[in-house]
C-alpha cells in the first residue's frame, strides 16, 4: 500500500487530519488497533456545566466526514513500526527518508505500507497505581471503566471504588453512579513514589483543583476555595483540618485523607483496605478501613504514547504539565523527523475537543508539505486553526494536568533550540 | 450487569444477540461487542492465569495497551479480549500458566473470518 499520508490512531485528532488532508484529493489511510474508530472520545461521559457531554456522536462525525473525505479507516489494524524508507534503520542517524515512511502493520491489514508524510495520533495511555493485589481479576483502570460502561453497557461493579483523586477518577467515579453502581468512595492513591504526585494527598488536591473544570469537581466544602486550594500548601492546610470521615457529594464518599493501601480477594477483588493518610502521603495514626467492592477503578494519570515515534527517533522532552515525555514539535505539530507528525494525547494529554482541532491543524500542514494547497493559502487556514486550538483549551470541560500553558511555553522553547 | 436504562445514554438498543464459547461454556453476547464486554457481562473475569504463581488475571485497561487479558481464540493464541469482536461460533479458551513453555504457533492475521473491515465497506460495528 502507498499513501499520501499515513495516520495511527482514528480518535479525534487522526480522523480532523485525515479529513484535511482527504478532501483536497490526497490519498490518506487511518490505521487503528480498534474494531470501531473514534477513539477514547466514543466512551467519554464527562459532567459539563449542569449536564453530561457523550463523546459518541463527536465521534461518529468526525469519523464519517474523513470517510466522506475520501480516507480510507483500517480498523483492527496494529502499526509496530515506522521506518524511513531510505532504508537508514535504528543505525544511521534517523531522519528524513527522502522517499517517505514505512510503516509496518499487523492484523486486517499486515505487511508494510509507504507513506510520504506519517501523523502519529496514537493519544494517551494509563498510568498505573501499583498496590498489593491490583493484579486481581476485577481491578481496571478508569478507562476501562468507561469503556465498559459507556461503550459496551456493561456496569463495571455493583459496589465499585475508584483510587486516585484526579479529573479522569472523579468523572469516572460520578459517570458509573449515573449508570447506576454504588460507588463507595473516591480514595487517595497509595502512598509511595510508584504513584507519583498522587501519592501525596495536597499535590492530588492543588492538581485537581486547579484542573479546569476542578472547582466543579471538588466536594462542596472544598469548592468555594478551588483557586487557593491550587496551592499545595494551602491544600494541605485543607486536609488537615478536615474531619477524619469522608466528604460526600453526589452521594459518593470522598475519603481525601484516606488513601488505598491493599485490595483482597479470592478470583476477584472482594476488599479493599483504607488507611490515614497525611497530606504529605506518609501513612498516618487513625482508623483502618475495610470496604467491601466488587469491582476497584484506578486511576493513574494520563500520559502521552509516544513509543512508536520515539522508537523512530524524534526528539522527546520531559513536560510534566503535557503528561511526560512528548515529542518535540513545532507550531504545526512537526517532529524532528521530517515528514512525521503527532497530535492530540500523543503531543500532550488534553480532552478530545483540543485534540480534534490539533488534528485539523496538523492536517492542513501536511497537505501544504504534500503540495495540495498553496503556502499562501495555508498560512491564513493555519492561522484560524490555531485559534480554533486555543478556543477549545479555553472551552475544555475537562483538563487532566493543570498549568498546561507552562508546559506548551516549554515544548516550544524545545522547538526553537533544535 | 448490562446498563438497560442510562440516564443520558438512553435505553440500550436492540442488538441482536450471539453465542461463543469460553473454555468451552457457551456465552451470551451483543453482536459486535468484544469478548472482553461480553465476559465481563456474563460475570466472567478470569480470562488466564499467570506464569509467575499462577495468579488469576482479568481485563485491565480495556483499550489493548496492557495485554492482560490475553485469550486463545480458534487456536491462535494472545488475542486481545478487549481488541478482539465477537463473532458467532468463537472457540476462545482461557491461557494457563505453563503456555509460556508450549511452542509458540504462528501469530498474526486476523482470527474473526467472515468479517470485513470498515474499508472493504462492512459496518461501522458499533
Amino acid at each position: 500500500m502507498e499513501v499520501d499520508l499515513a495516520v495511527v490512531g482514528a480518535g479525534p485528532a487522526g480522523l480532523a487530519a485525515a479529513r484535511e488532508v482527504a478532501r483536497r484529493g490526497a490519498t490518506v489511510a487511518v490505521f487503528d488497533e480498534h474494531p470501531v474508530t473514534g477513539g477514547r472520545l466514543r466512551c467519554q461521559l464527562h459532567p459539563a456545566g449542569r449536564g453530561w457531554s457523550s463523546g459518541r456522536p463527536k465521534a461518529e462525525e468526525l469519523a464519517e466526514a474523513a470517510r466522506a473525505a475520501g480516507a480510507r479507516l483500517l480498523t483492527e489494524t496494529s502499526v509496530w513500526g515506522l521506518f524511513p524508507r531510505n532504508g537508514r534503520g535504528h543505525g544511521g542517524r534517523p531522519g528524513p527518508g527522502p522517499g517517505g515512511w514505512v510503516l509496518q502493520c499487523t492484523g486486517w491489514h499486515t505487511g508494510p505500507v509507504t507513506a510520504r508524510t506519517v501523523l502519529v495520533a496514537t493519544g494517551a495511555t494509563e498510568g498505573a497505581l501499583p498496590v498489593p493485589g491490583w493484579t486481581l481479576p476485577g481491578v481496571i483502570t478508569a478507562g476501562a471503566a468507561q469503556v465498559l460502561a459507556n461503550v459496551h453497557r456493561v456496569l463495571p461493579g455493583r459496589r465499585v471504588l475508584v483510587v486516585g483523586l484526579d479529573p479522569l477518577g472523579v468523572a469516572v467515579a460520578r459517570s458509573l453512579a449515573l449508570a447506576g453502581a454504588e460507588v463507595v468512595g473516591v480514595a487517595q492513591a497509595p502512598p509511595g513514589p510508584a504513584s507519583g504526585r498522587r501519592g501525596v494527598p495536597a499535590r492530588a488536591l492543588a492538581d485537581l483543583a486547579g484542573s479546569v473544570a476542578g472547582g466543579s469537581l471538588l466536594p462542596p466544602p472544598l469548592r468555594l476555595a478551588a483557586r487557593g486550594l491550587a496551592r499545595e500548601g494551602l491544600a494541605g492546610f485543607a486536609l488537615r483540618r478536615l474531619p477524619a470521615r469522608p466528604v460526600k457529594r453526589w452521594g459518593i464518599p470522598f475519603y481525601l485523607r484516606q488513601a488505598v493501601t491493599e485490595l483482597r480477594g479470592t478470583g476477584q477483588v472482594t476488599e479493599a483496605r483504607l488507611e490515614p493518610v497525611s497530606p504529605d502521603g506518609r501513612l498516618a495514626d487513625g482508623k483502618t478501613l475495610w470496604l467491601v467492592v466488587d469491582a476497584v477503578c484506578l486511576s493513574g494519570g494520563l500520559h502521552p504514547l509516544i513509543e512508536l515515534v520515539a522508537a523512530a527517533g524524534a526528539r522527546l522532552a520531559c513536560v510534566p504539565e503535557l503528561g511526560g515525555r512528548v515529542p518535540v514539535t513545532g507550531p504545526d505539530f512537526q517532529t524532528t523527523l521530517e515528514g512525521v507528525y503527532v497530535a492530540g494525547g500523543a503531543a500532550g494529554v488534553e480532552g478530545a475537543d483540543v485534540a480534534a482541532a490539533q488534528g485539523t491543524l496538523a492536517g492542513l500542514a501536511i497537505a501544504e508539505t504534500l503540495g495540495r494547497i498553496s503556502r499562501a493559502e495555508a498560512g491564513g487556514l493555519k492561522q484560524r486553526a490555531r485559534l480554533a486550538v486555543k478556543l477549545a483549551r479555553r472551552q475544555a470541560p475537562i483538563t487532566f494536568h493543570p498549568r498546561i500553558h507552562a508546559g506548551l511555553r516549554r515544548l516550544r522553547a524545545c522547538w526553537h533550540e533544535t | 450487569m448490562r446498563i438497560q436504562d442510562h440516564p443520558v445514554l438512553g435505553p440500550l438498543p436492540p442488538t441482536p444477540t450471539v453465542t461463543f464459547t469460553f473454555d468451552g461454556v457457551p456465552v451470551q453476547a451483543l453482536e459486535g461487542e468484544c469478548l472482553a464486554a461480553a465476559l465481563w457481562a456474563s460475570g466472567i473475569r478470569i480470562l488466564r492465569h499467570s506464569f509467575s504463581g499462577r495468579q488469576p488475571r482479568g481485563m485491565y485497561c480495556g483499550v489493548g495497551h496492557c495485554y492482560e487479558c490475553r485469550v486463545t481464540v480458534n487456536g491462535v493464541r494472545d488475542r486481545r479480549a478487549c481488541l478482539t469482536p465477537v463473532v458467532a461460533g468463537m472457540d476462545v479458551r482461557s491461557q494457563p500458566p505453563d503456555l509460556l513453555e508450549e511452542a509458540r504457533p504462528a501469530v498474526g492475521g486476523p482470527v474473526a473470518e467472515g468479517r470485513k473491515p470498515e474499508a472493504a465497506g462492512g459496518a461501522d460495528g458499533s
